[in-house]
């Protein structure tokens, strides 16, 4: 049975109709997606992380932060035991995004504390765009960040992310079989740092790495990291910008390449941002990687570790000395034992 | 600004419509106009800011031209040709603003390549919209020169040039069919059936923009981006979904347009008559884009004779007309190249036409609908090579995929056929993007008209119950997108 109406009766009811099904949509989300657990697991990594970081309270000390080229490629526990001072590996997964990686740093780093982002080259493309992954994850895990670290457009993009735009044409059980993590983590020391890989070693399709074509702009990326910067200035942190680990392809050599790398440097140097080492200095052979082109196996991690241990001695000799007697490439077997606070669980 | 953008949805556009109906329902009829005028600079200058100085200016000149052509209308035949000399001053001024923008750099690297020259590319950018507006304002010159009667202020001159639902996009408007819509009429009270109707196109139009167009985009881009590698059904996924990518984006951009101006109780011409429904390449041109038809037909092919001076002279006017149409749409060989296709379909149409032969619909609608589809591909590729690629792909040249599943039930094809669980994978479509695209095709095909929906529009449950699901759900995808995709017709 359908009542005609007036046209203003028309106009109003068609208006409350689509705001009314918007909220009760909005609502549902917010209410309901807590109980789907799947993203428990990278929460629990998040909280070891920064738990890891707090549990060295006051003293200055290395932050590692990105996505999971860092997270499979620096072992903070090398670089503690090399210079003597406190590390964590607090890199999480590339699908949480620029802005949510250095939410987390902000959380945990303190006035003389050292900062080094090894970013993935998609951060630095990173258009601001949220993705299904992240807003899941935010509304599952970290009310937090969604409640104090987004404005009230972003709010709404997220609830709508819920069901993506490109779920509407997928089964439902498609939309449910999503892998989240496609490579399994093994466990977390004390460091933060993962002490095997898991998963599958075979690569995936390998690429050369995403980079701006035509005219160098500055992305929201970019842009995170200028704001970065001025803050952790303000705090009296230092960073490093620094690139991730990732397979050597022949494409790196092309003109396209070289100068958009160069114009990275430039940037960075223009707003007076330091960086350690160049792209180059972190493409490895692929025997060395394990499960997709950004994750080292130990063996990589090892190798990459001791190359940023002499690179960060170089660079700043005063802050990074490397501990009487001890060798960069001894660091694995070093035994440097740095005192931390006990928190509860 | 974009259309579907959150702050033109939810404040822009709702607050224009409050001041503007408050303005109207007292009266004030010159603070509603000045209303619209501020809105549609601030809408324009939001996506444009350095570029407003030149929509004012080249609105600032035309309302001149204009009236230098309506004061020498009294005068005999000194002010005949005084009229003439500000027509064509003004005809040509519009166009060397057109040229300067849009084909400058597009001349000089076509000089470069035949004449050996090396001239430098100039950084000029182009203002949003400069082909719609510069087309209205050269329609209105004639016009004024045809009929100067025609009275004008300087006030609802501006509106009609820079009224922001049309200003990027069209409809390519007369000024004689937009402005009694404006007229004020004193102590007008809040309509509400325009309002209704407008809603409902708005509404439609939103959805086909997002729902509809958006996935097809996704596909054709994928499928553009490595044409080289496109098996049979991948390329004819590439060229359907941009077909229908094209359809949905600039139809629904249409919809929006007529939809918000209706909410200011205005009515803008329709530009699209289901054309992929068209059993002719006549027939087409009669349903696509057809307010740029209807100024093409007007202001270029007629003016060069039409068809009044013999056959040969017939053609070569429609192979003109069509040149322009190309080259109206971008500055590049490929918008050329599809204009030319489509002159010489249409001579083709009308030599057939005069054997007397009658085509059955059917066939007639597959043989139109095959070449449109084809000429797209033109239209959109990025080089010749890229074009060629996938036209190759379409006449399977690259093979056939298939998907994997189907390799026991079709294992006399295995020869022919490669079975492959990733035989869309070039266009990084699911298994379903077949049926996707088919089933918007049937749409595109079968599905009613947008004006004729809007204008027998009944205000029932079911209906407000219908337009407020298609806002809805395109509420869920525009946020879900992230970024607003702008307007294919926004770059011509």
């Amino acid at each position: 049975m359908s009542y005609s109406y007036s046209h203003k009766g028309f106009f109003y009811l068609t208006i409350f109709i689509s705001l009314a099904l918007t909220l009760v949509y909005c609502l549902t989300v917010y209410l309901l997606w807590p109980t789907i657990g799947e993203y428990r697991g990278l929460k629990d990594y998040v909280m070891k992380k920064e738990r890891a970081a707090r549990m060295i309270g006051d003293t200055p000390k290395i932050i590692f932060a990105g996505g999971s080229a860092t997270l499979l490629g620096i072992r903070a526990k090398d670089i503690e035991t090399a210079f003597g001072i406190p590390s964590v590996n607090l890199a999480l997964h590339a699908g949480l995004d620029l802005d949510y990686v250095l939410y987390t740093v902000k959380k945990v780093a303190r006035s003389g504390d050292v900062v080094i982002l090894p970013l993935e080259y998609e951060h630095f493309l990173y258009d601001g765009a949220t993705n299904s992954f992240k807003a899941s994850f935010v509304l599952s895990c970290d009310r937090e960040y969604f409640f104090h670290a987004l404005r009230p457009g972003q709010k709404l993009e997220y609830l709508f992310h819920i069901i993506g735009f490109n779920k509407v044409f997928k089964t439902v059980k498609r939309f449910h079989s999503v892998q989240l993590i496609p490579w399994a983590l093994g466990d977390l020391n004390e460091n933060g740092d993962v002490t095997s890989n898991g998963g599958e070693r075979r690569l995936e399709e390998i690429s050369p790495a995403p980079i701006q074509s035509g005219e160098f702009k500055e992305t929201e990326g970019l842009l995170l990291i200028k704001e970065f910067s001025r803050w952790a200035k303000e705090k009296g942190v230092i960073v490093y910008v620094s690139y991730a680990n990732r397979v050597y392809l022949k494409d790196y050599e092309r003109e396209e390449y070289v100068r958009y790398f160069e114009n990275l440097k430039r940037y960075f140097v223009r707003n007076d941002i330091a960086v350690l080492g160049t792209p180059y200095d972190f493409f490895y052979p692929v025997d060395l990687f394990y499960g997709t082109q950004y994750h080292l196996s130990q063996q990589g991690i090892t190798l990459r570790t001791e190359k940023l241990i002499h690179m960060l001695t170089d660079m700043n000799p005063a802050f990074f000395k490397v501990l009487p007697g001890r060798n960069p490439g001894d660091a694995v077997t070093g035994g440097g034992r740095i005192m931390r606070r006990r928190f509860r669980d | 600004m974009l259309f579907n953008s959150p702050q033109y949805l939810f404040l822009f556009l709702p607050l224009t419509l409050l001041v503007y109906w408050f303005l109207t329902t007292r009266s004030w009829a010159y603070a509603s106009k000045w209303c619209i005028i501020f809105a549609s600079l601030l809408f324009y200058a939001w996506s444009a800011p350095h570029y407003l100085l030149v929509l004012v200016g080249s609105i600032l000149v035309n309302y001149l031209l204009g009236a230098a052509i309506r004061g020498a209308a009294g005068e005999h035949n000194g002010g005949r040709n005084v009229r003439k000399a500000v027509l064509i001053a003004g005809v040509a001024g519009n166009v060397l603003l057109l040229g300067y923008f849009k084909y400058a750099n597009f001349l000089i690297e076509t000089a470069n390549y035949i004449i050996g020259t090396r001239f430098s590319i100039v950084e000029t950018g182009m203002p949003l919209g400069i082909s719609f507006f510069t087309f209205t304002q050269i329609a209105y010159l004639v016009d004024i020169y045809r009929q100067p009667n025609t009275e004008t202020t300087p006030l609802d001159y501006c509106l009609f040039i820079a009224f922001f639902p049309r200003i990027l996009s069209g409809p390519i408007t007369r000024y004689g069919e937009m402005m009694p819509e404006c007229a004020p009429d004193g102590g007008r009270r809040m309509n509400y059936t325009p309002l209704a109707a407008g809603l409902f196109l708005f509404s439609l139009g939103l959805f086909k923009k997002i729902v509809l167009a958006t996935p097809c985009a996704e596909w054709a881009d994928n499928g553009f981006a490595s044409a080289h590698a496109l098996g049979f059904v991948e390329a004819w996924v590439t060229s359907l979904s941009y077909s229908l990518q094209l359809y949905f984006d600039f139809s629904g951009y249409t919809d929006m347009a007529l939809g918000a101006a209706l909410m200011f109780n205005i009515k803008l011409p329709i530009n699209f008559n289901a054309p992929y429904r068209a059993t002719s390449i006549q027939d087409f041109w009669a349903r696509w884009h057809m307010t740029l038809s209807r100024f093409l037909r007007d202001y270029v092919y007629i003016p060069l004779g039409g068809s009044r001076l013999g056959e040969f002279r017939t053609f070569w006017n429609i192979l003109v007309t069509f040149l322009i149409c190309g080259l109206w749409h971008g500055a590049g060989g490929l918008f050329v190249f599809w204009g030319l296709l489509h002159g010489l379909a249409l001579i083709v149409y009308r030599l057939w036409r005069k054997t007397n032969f009658r085509m059955n619909a059917f066939v007639g609608w597959v043989i139109t609908f095959s070449f449109v589809n084809s000429a797209w591909v033109f239209f959109r590729a990025k080089s010749w090579e890229n074009a060629m690629d996938v036209l190759k792909g379409m006449v399977g040249l690259h093979g056939l995929k298939l998907p994997a599943s189907w390799g026991s039930s079709l294992a006399f094809m295995s020869n022919r056929a490669t079975f492959t669980d990733g035989w869309l994978n070039a266009t990084r479509g699911s298994d379903e993007s077949v049926l996707v695209v088919v089933g918007i095709l049937l749409i595109a095909i079968f599905g009613q008209t947008s004006d004729r929906i809007a204008h027998t529009l009944r205000p029932k449950t079911t209906t407000a119950l219908l337009t407020g699901f298609m806002l809805f759900i395109s509420f869920i995808c525009m946020f879900s997108m992230n970024k607003q995709t702008p307007f294919i017709y926004f770059r011509f």
